[in-house]
């Protein structure tokens, strides 16, 4: 919901040496960058779901509108937090998205319903990383230019 | 306390408040907030003030989107003008629409999210 906010800088030394990159390289570069900070966030949103007491792989049955009773396989949120590599709206961007696979809950839990008051684990952990994803972004950046030479 | 100054500033424009989570015997449209993030401000001497930037979900449930629309249009302006000695300032952030089929009516919701900064 806020914005994302980090120190950032040495944008002009970081073009001029993505520069003297093929695209494709420079590309490379940046999505492994990317797919790092992404992992920082996915880490940190691991350590912050919730984690109740029914097991992965329980089965639960679940009560429908009209009554009808279905069993499920209960899935945990923090076992379920991954990354992906998604279509970017330019080819001058790179993006990874961080999602719940499986959990059909976790957004009941993230943002709460009628009877049930929200537990943000989700935005309290990108709100609370935001330096520390650009830092690993960073890091991995500054190591991907050095092993191609610029 | 601020969230005593934020049910009486919501009770002038929506009948149904409340905290956290409805109750199984609530009333639509509902009005129900929660406070998501509290920071705190710190003195000099590092110790915690009663000021804080405080960020809640105000949300509108009701079987209508258009009155869920509506009101919660209505609680953003009103909640835009509001200036006093304790509440300093109020950003509103954002706004998502859902529906809620947790129960068996089902509900529209607009969420709306606010950024507050206090003094009590």
């Amino acid at each position: 919901m806020s914005a994302f906010t980090a120190n950032l800088a040495g944008f002009r030394q970081l073009e001029a040496r993505m520069a003297n990159l093929a695209k494709v390289e420079a590309t490379k570069a940046g999505q492994i960058a990317n797919r790092a900070g992404a992992s920082v966030l996915a880490k940190k949103i691991r350590d912050t779901a919730p984690d109740g007491p029914l097991a992965e792989g329980a089965t639960v049955n679940r009560v429908r509108k009209g009554g009808q009773t279905v069993t499920e396989t209960h899935h945990k949120i923090k076992n379920w937090i991954k990354i992906k590599k998604t279509k970017s709206d330019s080819t001058e961007k790179v993006q990874n998205s961080v999602y719940v696979a499986k959990g059909y809950h976790a957004a009941f839990v993230e943002f709460g319903s009628i009877h049930n008051a929200p537990n943000p684990f989700f935005r309290t952990a990108f709100e609370q990383n935001q330096q520390a994803i650009v830092d690993a972004m960073k890091k991995v950046m500054e190591r991907q230019l050095i092993k191609r030479g610029v | 306390m601020f969230e005593i100054k934020l049910t009486a500033r919501l009770k002038t424009v929506a009948d149904n408040v409340y905290p956290l989570a409805a109750p199984l015997n609530y009333k639509s449209p509902a009005v129900i907030y929660n406070p998501v993030n509290v920071e705190p401000t710190r003195n000099i001497n590092d110790d915690l003030e009663n000021s804080a930037f405080m960020d809640f979900q105000i949300d509108v449930y009701s079987t209508s989107f258009l009155e869920a629309k509506t009101l919660a249009r209505t609680i953003r302006n009103n909640l835009k003008a509001w200036q006093d000695t304790d509440v300093q300032a109020v950003a509103y952030l954002d706004e998502k629409g859902s529906v809620d089929n947790t129960t068996q009516t089902q509900l529209f919701r607009v969420m709306t999210f606010y950024k507050f900064f206090v003094t009590d």
